[in-house]
């Protein structure tokens, strides 16, 4: 071993002074932390006591209120309700408790045995594995109807009983034998142990097995009863919230769901909402709005769409504090509003110039036939009071509940439910025949005495042009031509202006051009020269006599037509059209909308006035076509149409359908009263017929229903009135 | 025996009565951390302690020709180990720390620091020469701080390196700089500092505990926007929660530090100041200084030039662990990682600890031995 040089040279004293130097150093250390820890405990310690106290803040985002939508005399149009969902998460079953599981869920819902059966399946494949809940039920009853929407109210414990084969609820059997809601008669169901209602469809019975499948039935009690349908419920939430400790697999969800009470009465102007999908949620650059997230809800079409920015209002933060026992303070309160959440903007509430009164009559009054659309506006402001179409479909379907079946039905329907069909070009036939006969007033072509004779044909460039009356008007002058809506007398007109003027003229009344409507809207088609030689093959002048008429190329929106009519009806001044009476934030108006102003037609006055006595002709005269929108007590004036618009169905349509494409639209455009116009209507029949027998009558009846308020005082508010059970589509 | 005759002098009573009292104070917090949360590390903590004394025991009655004798193969053997953690260890918090050993986990850079203190001892004691000792001539020993400095650096391990960093610069002054020395490298130091800031060789999250320390202060903390509160943040608040005489357990169990991370290692001594509050820590600290003020007298009263700077070694490791660790917790320095010595949970660390203790024990029972 290699001995170490220890005790080398060693200045004890050099290291003594080192070892004092050291130690007041390491004193110098310690004094300057207790230094620090008397500051940090003592002067700020009861700041820091208060921070501590916090035990988390969190910003988190506050989803602002969707704003409503309201009609005219502040009915609910569009409002915004909880909807719960109940989900199952695989992750946390094990395969031995699915079974225990669903025993405890039929136990708590009525479950059938279809539904449990598929849940239990659907379990078994995804037990213990990571995947998205199994949403067992959807709109679990507890605080509305999922019928109607209706706010449920509490009443005293009714019994039913449910039938798990077939999924039937039985009420116990009333003492008459007719139905509580409807009064219809009940009648035996199954195997006549119980009775049903062939109206609601509802079942009662007091047996111990379904009379239809001979199971046997799970009674329990109802304490929910809709005011609106009759049917009683259970509150399924809080069941399942009472019984959570039982289902740790489960939970429920609640989320925001547009709810539409009127259901199928407006919803081409209300639109829907849905949930963002992928599309939406694209990040910016690839087109993409930034604005949404996951569980956002965003307006698909009608307002809900147009209006989705104003509606939605603004998302903003919410500070979320967790702290404990320690009293509020007020440096805590003010370090929390250091923070500087962004607030929440509520959305606006917008107030439609819908007249729901008129809705519903217009509803009514097109009970009979298959589509078509009815428009009516106030000729003073062009405020849309009754739009619309049909057929509709219910946007609560559309909002969150709408099944494959369903959307498969409606995409597969000849009548397109989901096209506003107000909003929808339509050849407009002999409604247009005023632009005829306004360009040839004002290009002198005709005169008001100018007689032309209707055989009830006009031979024209080797072609017969027929008038809709085959043995001809005979000799008419322009109102009577005007009355009777005589195609071979605007033939002549539609001659000698060409298509041009026809289709300049046109422009200045308002077709072919943008109401203003705050919905998406076609703009009609004034086919000009220009536009057939610019690739829509030839310009023959034949085609200037169907456009004189409304046929040809020639296209317009019943709405169109609403407001051409309205100008006329106001001496030559086109309203803006809009469906908003004002937006609402938190029951206020706001800044009234910024509208399109109102635009001249520039035609003489005694043009207007030679139209005027013509369209009041048609309705009043007994020569018009269309007598049959006249009204006691009430001028009105008016033009029928009815388009030729033959189309070719699809080879897989059935006959009647075959045939109702076939038939010629029916159009009636009415405006009352003649002496002082305050209201315009539109009725259009997709293959409905005769303008003045089908389109006429629906008008009459809007109109009667609009004058018949009027003339009681003080019965303007619809509101007043019971809404009408019948919402639903029949 | 005249080794159990020099135990029995108060100062090493005093030191070895510091000792236990922190071994038991650290018992006692990491049982409490250990309350909040369903870990057990106050058991893990008392094994290593054991482990510790039994180690620090051994070293204190090994002859200190056989330390010596081992005080190169064990730094060449930890420079070796430094580089296989580079190598083959499994980056924990994205750090390459710890080498597997079986069942244990092994944190070689806390035995570097040991080693850098033998080493850079028995350097200065072979040198012929007394201090002051000038740039030149201290080359051997910059080299023997500056390696493992490097190697801990990349890990990355910013505290245990700067830790190696302040122990070899506290023993060099402790040899004794000239003063030109002193002057020209902390001119050099100065230089170095916005170098070593702006070239990358400090890492971004390193850059951003500086700068989350700097926004520290009163008003900082009231208005950011926070979401939650940083982690220096909530141990300043947890710490100032203790007030006077502190919260008590049950109080403190339901307060910010069950939230805070790293309670039971870097931060422990948050736990402690917010159950023990002022009055408590400050004690805590004295009984560090009392610890440390043993050391410095043990190297005081040392007769070899060897043996004094084991014990300032020794007591610089400790001081500096102490010093950064309290200072971060309580918002004084930016977080740098380094445990406050026995306090906080680790076995390397308490291994270390205890050795060195064990070396200081050494020296002071060897006192009248050569005298």
């Amino acid at each position: 071993m290699i001995p170490l040089p220890i005790g080398q040279l060693f200045d004890a004293k050099a290291f003594e002074v080192r070892n004092r130097v050291a130690v007041a150093m390491v004193g110098c250390g310690i004094l300057v932390l207790g230094a620090r820890l008397l500051l940090v405990q003592v002067v700020r310690g009861e700041q820091y006591e208060q921070f501590a106290a916090i035990e988390r803040v969190a910003k988190v985002r506050a989803s602002a209120p969707r704003g409503l939508l309201l009609g005219h005399e502040g009915e609910v149009l569009a409002r915004n309700i909880e909807s719960h969902r109940l989900e199952l998460l695989p992750h946390r079953i094990q395969p031995q408790r699915v079974e225990p599981l669903l025993q405890t869920l039929r136990g708590l819902l009525d479950l059938t045995d279809a539904e449990v059966t598929a849940a239990g399946a659907e379990l078994r494949r995804l037990a213990g594995k990571r995947s998205k809940p199994v949403i067992m039920r959807r709109d679990l009853v507890s605080t509305h109807c999922p019928f109607d929407s209706q706010r449920l109210e509490l009443v005293a414990a009714t019994d039913y009983a449910f039938c798990q084969t077939c999924g039937r609820s039985f009420e116990p059997p009333p003492k008459v034998a007719t139905c509580p809601v409807d009064r219809k008669k009940l009648v035996p169901s199954g195997n006549g142990d119980g009775v049903h209602c062939p109206a609601c469809s509802r079942e009662f019975s007091g047996a111990k097995a379904c009379p239809y499948d001979e199971t046997h039935l799970h009674h329990g009690p109802h304490i929910l009863r809709c005011p609106m349908c009759g049917r009683t419920f259970d509150d399924e939430v809080a069941r399942l919230r009472s019984h959570a400790h039982l289902l740790p697999e489960a939970r429920v969800r609640t989320e925001i769901q547009r709810e539409y009470p009127l259901r199928y009465l407006a919803s081409h102007v209300l639109g829907y909402t849905s949930r963002v999908n992928d599309r939406d949620l694209r990040p910016l650059e690839e087109g993409g709005d930034a604005r949404f997230q996951l569980d956002d809800r965003i307006g698909r079409t009608g307002l809900e769409s147009a209006l989705d920015t104003l509606l939605r209002g603004v998302d903003g933060e919410e500070v979320l504090v967790r702290r404990r026992g320690l009293e509020e303070r007020s440096d805590v309160q003010e370090m929390l509003a250091e923070l500087k959440p962004m607030p929440v903007i509520p959305g606006l509430s917008a107030r439609l110039t819908l007249d729901l009164a008129l809705q519903r009559e217009a509803k009514t009054a097109m009970a009979h036939v298959h589509s078509g659309a009815v428009v009516a506006l106030d000729v003073r402001t062009g405020a849309v009071r009754l739009l619309y179409s049909k057929p509709s479909f219910d946007p609560n379907s559309w909002a969150g509940r709408l099944t494959a079946e369903r959307k498969a039905r409606v995409d597969s329907s000849p009548f397109s439910p989901m096209l506003n069909k107000a909003l929808h070009p339509f050849p407009p036939a002999s409604v247009f025949k005023v632009v005829a006969a306004a360009a040839g007033l004002e290009q002198g072509v005709v005169r008001p005495s100018t007689i032309h004779h209707c055989p009830g044909y006009y031979e024209f460039g080797g072609r017969r042009f027929r008038c809709h009356k085959h043995s001809g008007h005979g000799d008419v002058d322009l109102r009577a031509a005007i009355a009777q809506s005589c195609d071979v007398y605007f033939y002549k007109v539609g001659e000698a202006l060409g298509i041009d003027a026809l289709a300049a003229l046109g422009a200045e009344m308002g077709f072919g051009e943008a109401t203003g409507i705050e919905l998406r809207e076609a703009t009609g088609l004034l086919p000009t020269r220009a536009w057939y030689e610019g690739g829509r093959g030839r310009y023959f002048p034949g085609l200037s006599l169907s456009s004189a008429v409304g046929q040809g190329d020639v296209t317009a929106t019943p709405l169109q037509v609403a407001r051409v009519y309205a100008g006329l009806a106001r001496d030559g001044v086109l309203p803006d059209v809009t469906l908003i009476e004002r937006f609402e934030a938190a029951g206020a108006a706001v800044t009234p909308l910024l509208r399109g102003a109102d635009r001249p037609m520039r035609l003489q006055a005694e043009t207007l006035r030679q139209l005027k006595r013509g369209l009041l002709a048609v309705v009043q005269d007994d020569i018009g076509s269309g007598s049959r929108a006249r009204l006691p007590g009430v001028t009105v004036c008016g033009k029928t149409g009815t388009a030729e618009a033959a189309q070719r169905a699809p080879s897989d349509a059935p006959p009647d359908i075959v045939r109702w494409m076939l038939d010629d639209h029916a159009w009636f455009v009415g405006f009352a009263p003649a002496e002082a116009p305050e209201i315009v209507v539109v009725a259009l029949v997709e293959h409905g017929g005769s303008g003045g027998h089908v389109a006429a009558p629906i008008v009459q009846r809007v109109l009667e229903r609009y004058f018949s308020r009027r003339g009681q005082p003080g019965a303007t508010a619809p509101s007043a009135e019971p809404a009408p059970a019948a919402v639903d589509e029949p | 025996m005249s080794a159990l005759r020099e135990l029995r002098r108060p100062s090493n009573l005093v030191g070895l009565g510091a000792l236990a009292s922190i071994g038991a104070a650290a018992m006692l917090n990491l049982w409490f951390i250990d309350s909040l949360g369903e870990t057990s590390f106050h058991r893990i903590q008392a094994v290593w302690l054991l482990v510790g004394l039994v180690s620090g025991g051994l070293l204190s009655v090994t002859s200190v020709d056989l330390v010596r004798r081992l005080a190169a193969p064990a730094y060449i053997a930890l420079i070796l180990l430094l580089s296989a953690v580079l190598l083959f260890a499994v980056p924990i918090n994205h750090s390459k720390r710890w080498l597997d050993f079986g069942p244990m986990r092994m944190q070689p850079s806390e035995f570097m620091k040991l080693s850098v203190i033998l080493a850079l001892a028995d350097v200065f004691d072979r040198a012929r020469a007394t201090a002051p000792w000038t740039i030149r001539r201290l080359g051997w020993p910059l080299l023997l701080i500056l390696i493992p400095f490097g190697l801990i650096n990349v890990e990355p391990d910013l505290g245990t390196s700067l830790c190696v960093l302040l122990i070899g610069g506290s023993m060099i002054l402790y040899e004794g700089v000239s003063r030109r020395t002193i002057i020209g490298s902390a001119l050099v130091m100065l230089l170095l500092v916005p170098l070593a800031w702006t070239s990358g060789l400090v890492r971004d999250y390193q850059k951003g505990r500086v700068v989350e320390w700097a926004s520290l202060d009163e008003e900082a903390v009231q208005s950011r926007r926070i979401a939650p509160a940083s982690q220096p943040e909530q141990a300043l608040w947890a710490v100032g929660s203790g007030r006077w005489l502190g919260r008590g357990m049950e109080d403190a169990r339901t307060s910010v530090l069950r939230h805070l991370p790293f309670v039971y290692t870097d931060f422990a001594l948050a736990a402690w100041a917010s159950v023990y509050g002022f009055v408590g820590t400050l004690g805590l600290f004295g009984v560090y200084f009392a610890l440390l003020w043993w050391a410095l007298h043990v190297a005081d009263r040392a007769h070899q030039r060897f043996d004094a700077l084991v014990c300032a070694g020794a007591a610089s490791l400790i001081f500096w662990q102490f010093v950064v660790n309290a200072g971060m917790v309580m918002g004084l320095l930016p977080v740098v990682g380094l445990t406050l010595p026995l306090m906080s949970y680790g076995g390397s660390s308490v291994l270390t600890v205890m050795m060195s203790c064990g070396l200081v024990l050494n020296v002071a029972l060897r006192r009248r031995a050569h005298g």
